[in-house]
């Protein structure tokens, strides 16, 4: 079965490009949220199997939504994806709960590889 | 409006920079270029190239004459904090910023006929980008700490565009760095212009100029 992906990022440009690699990857992705309150909401509603979360996002950030997501299902599947310099940031979220991460502007092979130790 | 090499000040009284400080900036553009490319590069999968023809200092109640005033542009804005306050601003022909859009987003020429959300967000991020490297380079040259807010994006006539800005438009009140930013593409081969101005609050263009300690 293929795998589902639920894709947050504020930015609609890196949103169609995530989705663009996963599905040309043979995933399903199954949602998109453009803010961590999105994103919880919507990982409640439709149970990926996967969350690509950005961290710098309006309303609510990648950090605090991991926290939210984490805490509603321990078992959540999570990658961060970072822009350059934000080491200390992810660092925080690997803590709060994301398995993994990858650092923007990134090639649809370091997301793919990022995507199948998450899903290890 | 170019700097000679010669030239200390203006008409103004504000002193302007030497040749070799104006080079030594160019140098620092050129390597924010650099970092800039392998970005987009990466960001696109084919090769894309940046170069700096010409940084100049505009100076106070000039704007930047390379732009005439009924040109259609889009512009995206950054605000610049840290040890320097003020903005960024990335200015590109209309026509220029659609082709960079659809280049960011692996489409063909001309399938995007107009600047809708994913185009203006390729733009946003391709703004990003750019000033993000040419502050880098900048931050380690004058070992000062700056950061950038996310975009902003405004289209329009130039004089429209850059009057959208709010208040966050340059106020002319001090110079401005206005650093020429030549894109060339391969698959298909192609170049686009655009300006990146670095429009520093007034108090904080001394700091800057004062830092470039090139004699």
């Amino acid at each position: 079965m293929r795998s589902t992906v639920l894709v947050c990022d504020d930015a609609v440009f890196m949103r169609t490009m995530v989705s663009d690699i996963l599905s040309q990857a043979g995933f399903t992705v199954v949602g998109e949220a453009e803010n961590g309150k999105q994103a919880v909401e919507k990982y409640q509603q439709l149970k990926p199997d996967l969350v690509t979360m950005d961290i710098i996002m309006p309303e609510m950030g990648g950090i605090e939504a991991v926290k939210q997501i984490t805490q509603l299902d321990p078992g959540a599947r999570i990658l961060m994806c970072s822009a350059m310099g934000q080491q200390a940031l992810v660092q925080e979220a690997l803590q709060a709960g994301a398995r993994d991460f990858v650092v923007k502007p990134f090639q649809p092979s370091r997301v793919l590889e990022a995507v199948q130790r998450v899903l290890a | 409006m170019t700097i000679p090499p010669d030239a200390q000040s203006t008409d103004s009284g504000t002193t302007l920079l030497s040749g070799a400080r104006l080079d030594a900036l160019r140098e620092v553009a050129n390597i924010g270029a650099g970092h800039a490319a392998t970005a987009l590069s990466t960001l696109t999968g084919t090769r894309i190239m940046i170069s700096v023809p010409m940084v100049n200092i505009v100076p106070p109640g000039d704007f930047v004459p390379e732009i005439a005033a009924d040109v259609e542009i889009v512009a995206v804005r950054m605000a610049m904090s840290g040890d320097i306050g003020g903005q960024t601003v990335f200015l590109l022909a209309t026509a220029a910023g659609l082709r960079l859009a659809e280049r960011m987003l692996r489409r063909t020429r001309g399938i995007s006929p107009s600047l809708g959300q994913i185009e203006q967000s390729a733009l946003k991020e391709a703004g990003n980008i750019l000033a993000g490297a040419y502050l880098t380079a900048l931050s380690e040259f004058l070992g000062m700490n700056l950061m950038l807010s996310p975009p902003s994006f405004t289209t329009g006539d130039s004089a429209h565009a850059l009057r959208a800005l709010g208040d966050h438009a340059p106020h002319l009140e001090s110079p401005i760095l206005c650093v020429e930013t030549e894109f060339f593409l391969e698959e298909p081969v192609e170049s686009l212009h655009g300006f990146f101005l670095l429009v520093p609050n007034p108090s904080a263009f001394d700091a800057i100029f004062r830092a470039v300690r090139v004699d």
